[in-house]
């Protein structure tokens, strides 16, 4: 990593810029090659995770024996949704965010952090049997209110809405593939075979021939509907923390954790894109594509959503502690001290001290090797985490649902995972690369246009003695 | 980009300077408005401190009022001039050069009129020293478990870190100062510029300085008001201020006002300084931007607050909703704290006309400070007006001309603080200005000559 931070060490070292130096031509050559042609090694990783989706479909009419009655046998089921919303359904989040703030480096890396949107069908999946253990509005704690007519408010709540969240979130994600991917779907076009793919590339390039307009409409488009997934992504968060974990148990009752759930997305997003990249690099034949700037960039964004996964919860625990009622009382002793302590340590672990003290240090932020190994640990303590708060949740009995506070009598022990579980997670892991792999064959995973629109706004130019980067600003 | 101007390092030597070799006639007839403003106020304080808390409105159980809505606020304010400059400056953001200063100075003055609210607010001002750890002979510690205690420090903690800051950004342009200056004034610059001479290692120690306290301070920043949040946020006997949310909605929030104090300060130094060609709409512009995202982020915040106090359905809980929203006059200052707080900026912040307006810009920024001031107050009267749950001690809360006087002096004295600085040194940074200069460029694109600038990194 050292060697790589002295070799693209900019104007210090007197070393140039890494730049994008390919023609127009041989992006689109490229990129396109890569999007119709697979090698067998792609096609070998995704017949395993394609065999892990199949067990992870085991597992789930495994789990349908238990039927719905109780929460507790569903507890990684749920977990394993939560863990994908904060992922891969976080991952298009890293794009809007590069879009919105122009970031210059992100352009290598938007198209593969919006193709994980495509995990949107999963969730959407796997969101309908989580529905039916969702008990009513009544008799609990919720962001829901329970109206003198025995209805849930707003009508239909809370299980409508839920489902209206998750279908806003797959029909979004897979929009703003579609928006921004409409350029290069013109160009697979023009360049595609005859066959069925063609004419789907011909379909869904609705026409586009790069005219003035077309531009001016593509950028407003795009601009809308990145501004829309982001609200929806946060909405989701919103009800899913709420109703599938905060309002499962007793007394728990916390204003920040719709928002540290929202905040863990976007570290994990981070982190996710961080991983893709380096998969893309290393294996997927874009090294001319991504350099260091992209996981330098990356990795000084993961830093302070590192701190910010420390700061949050420590916002919550902290006046939770101050308050020690016996509500309070109850809920940290589920989540931090009693059945799930030690899996809450490594979270802490994996997601904010490792994190904290290799990224807090230049030359491994400034490495392609030092964020991804971060990248690595927070997408595991993120699932650890995920687990931990799910099953806690999950694990409280109906019956205690209308208790104000849990007493150590009605504590639920920890619920380790059963074979079913383990296929379900392994499922829902393999099931997610799988889709994304899949996507990855249809739309180019590299941007071909922002490519292209980088070769003629970035430039080496010479200032004094150093050579750096000038980069154009049009707008 | 395109309204910007070329400019020579003589002529940014020559516009950012004449403030501080020229004094016009308004700049003294303002010092002399402001300075009796400040007089009033601490005549005030000296009269609340004499006479005690009978002479103010506080009734109980409100006994935090004005003095401690104002320290909110101000501390509030502070936060956004700091975590301007120390993010502006780690992403490089191009259009931070013009507002680093103004913004660094405002969280000084902002910072040291906070810190005097909890003074007068202690009534025995004399006694203010029992939050010190040192008075050993009487054997009565300070509670180091109280946020109350955590304050002070953390106040002078991120005073002196950003003094420090301020300082280290400013020694080229005192530099610069010294070797115009004549007669006393060349050697309080001489000393204040420690023999800076501009070489590639000072240039070389500066920026890395800059970069560690820039890094040192965000974290000390969200503390700060995190801590104030606790102040609230821990104590159980409010209902609406036992919030696991408080810290981050207080910091969105102090970020919010704090980016619009920014404003302000940047339309009255275009104004008052005639600094057209260093304070451009392109800066209104890229701070309306961040301003329209920090107001919808500090709105979700505000969102979950009320949610939140209303999951469980507890019957104080909603009785407590119920006086801050629907009973007069809080739903008046309610709807007014919706409408200046978030309605009107956002909605407006996110026209790019409205953004290119700088008297508009100035006025909206004003409004969310209006907005910003009654949500603390909203947080805190109605909060304690609930706070007994026998109805004998539900007393009201109405300002008396003491706290009154006084928390309006506190907006002549940042005001008076930032004219003074202006006299001593620029604030608009002259190195941030010539270095913008150079990395300044143009790209050929076809026909068309894109501007550009050189990253830094």
């Amino acid at each position: 990593m050292r060697q790589t931070q002295q070799h693209t060490n900019g104007h210090n070292g007197h070393h140039r810029p890494d730049i994008l130096t390919k023609t127009p031509q041989q992006v689109t050559e490229e990129v396109l090659g890569g999007t119709f042609r697979a090698g067998s090694r792609f096609w070998l990783v995704a017949g395993v995770m394609f065999a892990l989706l199949v067990l992870g479909v085991i597992g789930f009419v495994i789990r349908t024996g238990d039927g719905t009655a109780e929460r507790g046998p569903w507890g990684y089921f749920g977990a394993m949704l939560g863990y994908l919303l904060t992922t891969a359904m976080a991952a298009p989040i890293v794009a809007v965010l590069v879009r919105l703030t122009k970031a210059h480096w992100g352009k290598p890396i938007v198209r593969a952090a919006q193709l994980w949107g495509v995990v949107g069908i999963l969730c959407m999946l796997m969101i309908i049997p989580l529905l039916f253990i969702l008990p009513s509005a009544s008799g609990r704690n919720t962001i829901w209110f329970y109206d003198a007519i025995r209805t849930g408010w707003p009508p239909g709540a809370p299980h409508a809405w839920v489902l209206v969240s998750f279908i806003g979130l797959l029909v979004l994600s897979i929009l703003l593939v579609w928006v921004d991917s409409i350029p290069d779907l013109a160009t697979a076009r023009d360049h595609a075979p005859a066959g069925a793919r063609k004419g789907w590339y011909d379909r869904l390039s609705l026409g586009w021939e790069g005219t003035t307009k077309q531009w001016r409409m593509h950028r407003t488009a795009l601009l809308l509907v990145s501004v829309l997934y982001l609200m929806n992504f946060v909405y989701v968060n919103f009800v899913y923390s709420s109703d599938f974990a905060q309002s499962f148990v007793p007394g728990w009752k916390d204003s920040i954790f719709p928002a540290t759930h929202t905040v863990n997305g976007f570290q994990s997003a981070l982190a996710l894109t961080i991983v893709t990249a380096f998969v893309l690099r290393t294996w997927g034949g874009y090294k001319d594509y991504l350099f260091t700037e992209q996981f330098w960039a990356l990795g000084k964004l993961l830093l302070p959503l590192s701190v910010f996964w420390f700061y949050f919860w420590f916002s919550g625990f902290i006046t939770q502690w101050y308050g020690r009622s016996p509500a309070e009382h109850g809920v940290l002793t589920l989540l931090y001290f009693g059945p799930y302590r030690n899996i809450f340590v490594t979270s802490v672990i994996l997601n904010f001290v490792l994190p904290l003290f290799l990224l807090i240090q230049n030359w491994i932020r400034r490495s392609i090797l030092g964020p991804t190994v971060v990248a690595v640990s927070i997408l595991v303590g993120t699932f650890l985490d995920r687990i931990r708060l799910y099953n806690a949740a999950f694990s409280v009995p109906n019956a205690d649902l209308s208790h104000h506070a849990l007493t150590p009598e009605t504590m639920p022990p920890v619920n380790f995972p059963g074979g079913a579980d383990v296929l379900i997670m392994l499922g829902a892991v393999g099931g997610a690369v799988f889709l994304f792999m899949m996507a990855t064959r249809f739309v180019p995973v590299m941007n071909i246009w922002e490519a292209k629109e980088a070769l003629l706004l970035q430039r080496i130019v010479p200032v004094l003695k150093a050579q750096l980067k000038a980069i154009g600003k049009p707008e | 980009m395109q309204e910007r101007v070329p400019l020579t390092e003589r002529e940014v030597n020559r516009d950012l300077l004449r403030p501080v070799f020229t004094t016009p006639l308004w700049w003294w007839a303002a010092v002399g408005v402001l300075s009796v403003a400040v007089a009033a106020g601490l005549g005030s304080a000296l009269y609340l401190a004499i006479n005690g808390f009978g002479v103010t409105g506080y009734n109980r159980p409100v006994m935090w009022a004005f003095l401690l809505v104002n320290f909110v606020f101000w501390v509030g304010i502070s936060h956004a001039g700091i975590m301007l400059s120390a993010i502006l400056r780690l992403t490089q953001a191009e259009w931070r050069r013009p507002a680093t200063r103004a913004a660094e100075v405002l969280t000084i003055f902002s910072l040291l009129t906070a810190a005097q609210m909890p003074l007068w607010h202690v009534g025995r001002v004399w006694r203010i020293y029992w939050v010190f750890p040192y008075d050993f002979g009487r054997g009565i510690w300070p509670n180091v478990r109280s946020p109350l205690i955590w304050d002070p420090s953390a106040i002078f903690t991120y005073l002196t870190s950003t003094i420090l800051f301020v300082y280290i950004a400013m020694l080229p342009d005192i530099a610069v100062i010294r070797d115009r200056a004549t007669g006393w004034r060349q050697g309080f610059y001489g000393v204040l510029a420690m023999g800076w001479r501009g070489t590639p290692r000072q240039w070389h120690l500066q920026a890395v300085s800059g970069i560690l306290l820039s890094a040192i301070i965000l974290p000390i920043f969200v503390s700060v008001h995190s801590i104030v949040s606790w102040d609230f946020g821990v104590a159980v006997a409010v209902e609406g201020w036992h919030a696991t949310v408080f810290a981050p909605y207080f910091v969105i929030g102090a970020v919010w006002s704090g980016v619009a104090g920014v404003i302000t300060l940047m339309a009255l130094m275009r104004w008052l300084f005639k600094a057209e060609k260093y304070i451009r709409a392109e800066h209104f512009d890229g701070l309306g931007k961040l301003l329209s995202v920090v107001g919808i982020g500090w709105w979700f915040f505000t969102l979950m607050e009320i949610i939140f106090s209303l999951y469980s359905k507890e019957a104080a809980e909603v009785s407590f909703r119920t006086l801050q929203m629907f009973t007069w006059p809080y739903n008046m200052l309610f709807i007014l704290f919706f409408l200046t707080g978030f309605v009107f900026p956002v909605t407006l912040f996110l026209s790019r006309t409205v953004r290119h307006n700088i008297a508009a810009m100035f006025w909206i920024s004003i409004f969310v400070n209006i907005g910003m001031w009654l949500e603390r107050y909203m947080i805190i009267v109605p909060g304690l007006m609930r706070k007994q749950g026998l109805t004998f001690t539900w007393g009201s809360y109405s300002p008396g001309a003491t706290e009154t006087i006084l928390v309006g002096s506190t907006f002549a004295m940042v005001a008076l603080g930032l004219l003074i600085f202006s006299k001593f040194f620029p604030l608009i940074p002259l190195s941030d200005a010539k270095e913008g200069e150079v990395l300044r460029h143009e790209i050929q694109v076809g026909k068309v000559k894109v501007p550009a600038i050189i990253r830094e990194a």
